[in-house]
């Protein structure tokens, strides 16, 4: 957990500092990565908190998720917009990326 | 005392919710889906207020950027199925983000939609905790982007196999990497019940489309701007 922290922490410090675009989880999540691919951080040292925050992750976003229920408003005026969205989205990238993905030669 | 409280329940309300949906693992009874329904209808139902409600899950909420850190340790063990095809991966996620993000502005603008709502749609084809980070920093909404993400998610859950497999693709590695960019964490797990193979490329594609959209939504949503005026 320590070096999960460390490395939010540094990324919060380093976004600070350069004022970046780029939210800070993901500075560290990229931090995280290349400590870990440098061997620099023993993989099984954090495979246990790693797995344990994943996997509840999904319940980490149920505080913000709730959330909508301020913009209902908004949501209600943009019904149509939002039903479209919610379905060309998903059917239209999934075509792309599918058709895309389909042209590479995969080792079985 | 009611912050303790209110966390154990959104805490139990989870696990229950998990378990339900280990039982019947249907992407309609997705946990989070349930939760946050059952919450809000709680809320909305007894009048209590959202900001009363977050102030107190505050604890809950801290845990979300360094369960976000810690993605970096699946993607290292991805590593090693990601390497000999990482071009190919970064094309696929770079183009299905970009047309989600094109479309989504597209429609906004014949919608009229006005710029916070433009804003919340922008990053919606990745997972749901990237989401609301990026749609915090453009201006949006991130709750209900997070609940569109949820929403497309399940539709991915539901048809995206179906439709992968009228469009006659057969290799589950591809599927799994169009799910993966798609529809996120509940297309990987529907990729992952496919095959496992799907699952490994669903889970990397996903990661890598976390990372891609943080650093590309937002400059391909200054420079659709700039076209647009």
């Amino acid at each position: 957990m320590l070096c999960i922290v460390v490395c939010l922490y540094s990324a919060k410090l380093l976004v600070a500092l350069t004022a970046l675009n780029i939210p800070a989880p993901l500075v560290g999540l990229v931090m995280l990565f290349i400590l870990l691919h440098w061997r620099i951080i023993k993989p099984q040292r954090l495979a246990h908190t790693s797995q344990f925050l994943i996997k509840y992750l999904p319940l980490f976003f149920i505080p913000v998720g709730v959330g909508f229920i301020s913009d209902l408003n908004t949501i209600t005026d943009n019904l149509l917009l939002i039903g479209l969205l919610l379905t060309l989205l998903p059917c239209l990238v999934l075509i792309l990326v599918g058709k895309l993905a389909s042209k590479g030669k995969y080792r079985d | 005392m009611i912050s303790m409280l209110v966390c154990l329940f959104t805490i139990l309300l989870f696990i229950i919710a998990r378990k339900i949906h280990l039982t019947w693992p249907s992407p309609l009874l997705n946990p989070v889906l349930i939760c946050i329904a059952l919450i809000s209808v709680l809320l909305l139902i007894s009048g209590g207020s959202y900001d009363n409600y977050f102030q107190a899950s505050m604890p809950i909420d801290w845990f979300l950027e360094p369960a976000v850190v810690a993605l970096a340790y699946p993607l290292y063990q991805q590593y090693a199925y990601i390497k000999p095809v990482f071009m190919l991966l970064l094309v696929c996620t770079f183009a299905g983000i970009s047309c989600s993000t094109v479309i989504a502005y597209t429609l906004c603008t014949l919608f009229n939609a006005n710029d916070v709502l433009m804003s919340t749609m922008m990053a919606l084809s990745v997972t749901t905790p990237i989401t609301l980070l990026i749609t915090e920093s453009l201006g949006g909404m991130p709750s209900v982007a997070a609940a569109m993400v949820i929403l497309i998610g399940v539709f991915g859950g539901v048809f995206g196999m179906h439709i992968l497999t009228r469009l006659k693709i057969t290799q589950p590695q591809a599927k799994g990497i169009a799910l993966g960019v798609s529809c996120h964490a509940i297309g990987t797990a529907a990729a992952m019940e496919h095959h496992p193979l799907a699952g490994a490329f669903a889970s990397a594609a996903m990661i890598l489309s976390a990372l891609i959209s943080a650093f590309w939504v937002p400059v391909l949503f200054t420079i659709l701007n700039h076209l647009n005026t």
